[in-house]
């Protein structure tokens, strides 16, 4: 199943507006849009806001947001998700906490969202949640989100798209002649 | 733990009481007891059954006890579960001691849990693979780079 379908990104700054505010998004950033939910909510909330995250294949952790962040963009009060632990990053002991991350499909070959379910990934090991004096301008999917919810990913530098989905059978039958 | 089904009498005090603790007396031995709800039972296991505290383990506190307990059995039985090539890359689920299940996600093993009665704070997931730390430990991750921060590098 194609999440990201051929999802364009740009070589030159652009913006992403979200809550009403304008974010710079730099050359080469990839955009996804992402929504945050406790992790029992097993069937998807159309109410469930969602927010952009730039996806960072060098961040090795599941995903980094800030507190106000949490609050504003995720509609999450940092209460509801269940601590699990921390991690260190920049020296600091960053809290981790319990959650569910849905990814929103696009348009083919467009930055718009489908209106259509978005994919649940499972975290293990949570979310790394940042006080905002040290938080990212924009949330981050690391690759070990996909890597853990066993999706395959593909850029198309000369295109400048970039494409998530589930393992098809093309990828298994590719992987068994290889 | 061993389980005994309340009888009528004992349902309707416990509703009575709004969730507090009740005292249950052994009639043959005037022995007391105190029955108090799942919840709250969670909240001081590890005072009950001395459990290793939780920085001294390496976490944080505010992890719940049952979350702990929960990683410690999974990091107890890890060298066991990797023996079985076929659990590899998949999600095992603990609740405390006791092992929900196996499976390629997170929502059987979930809804389980659900089914189960065990609340969200005394179960965790994991995925079976190597790792060289504990759960309860802090990992260091790759330091974010300057272009997540407002003043990173400038614009070409």
């Amino acid at each position: 199943m194609k999440i990201l379908d051929r999802l364009p990104y740009g070589t030159a700054p652009t913006t992403v507006a979200v809550a009403g505010q304008e974010l710079r998004v730099r050359a080469y950033q990839a955009i996804v849009w992402v929504s945050l939910s406790v992790r029992t909510m097993l069937e998807w909330d159309t109410l469930t806001p969602r927010f952009p995250a730039i996806l960072d294949t060098g961040s090795n952790h599941n995903f980094s947001i800030g507190r106000s962040h949490l609050i504003q963009w995720a509609g999450i009060l940092p209460e509801a998700l269940l601590p699990l632990g921390t991690v260190r990053e920049r020296g600091q002991r960053v809290p981790v906490h319990a959650a569910k991350l849905w990814l929103h499909p696009n348009l083919p070959g467009q930055n718009q969202v489908a209106e259509r379910k978005p994919f649940a990934l499972d975290l293990k090991g949570g979310i790394a949640l940042y006080p905002d004096q040290t938080a990212p301008r924009l949330p981050i999917l690391g690759l070990r989100a996909l890597t853990d919810n066993n999706l395959y990913l593909s850029i198309d530098g000369q295109r400048r798209r970039l494409g998530i989905r589930t393992l098809d059978w093309r990828t298994k039958l590719l992987r068994l002649l290889s | 733990m061993a389980t005994i089904e309340l009888t009528d009498e004992q349902r309707q005090t416990l509703r009575e009481g709004l969730g507090k603790p009740v005292e249950v007396v052994d009639p043959a031995t005037q022995q007391r007891y105190v029955l108090l709800g799942r919840e709250q039972y969670e909240r001081v296991r590890s005072l009950l059954e001395n459990i290793p505290d939780r920085e001294a383990l390496g976490s944080p506190k505010g992890v719940p006890p049952g979350i702990v307990r929960s990683q410690q059995a999974f990091w107890r039985d890890l060298p066991e579960l990797l023996r079985d090539k076929r659990n590899h890359g998949k999600t095992v689920c603990y609740h405390g001691d006791q092992r929900i299940g196996i499976s390629t996600s997170d929502e059987p093993l979930v809804r389980a849990c659900l089914r189960q009665g065990i609340p969200d704070d005394a179960y965790d997931l994991f995925i079976i693979g190597p790792r060289d730390i504990p759960p309860w430990e802090t990992e260091a991750i790759e330091d974010l780079g300057p272009q997540h921060f407002e003043n990173g590098p400038a614009e070409a």
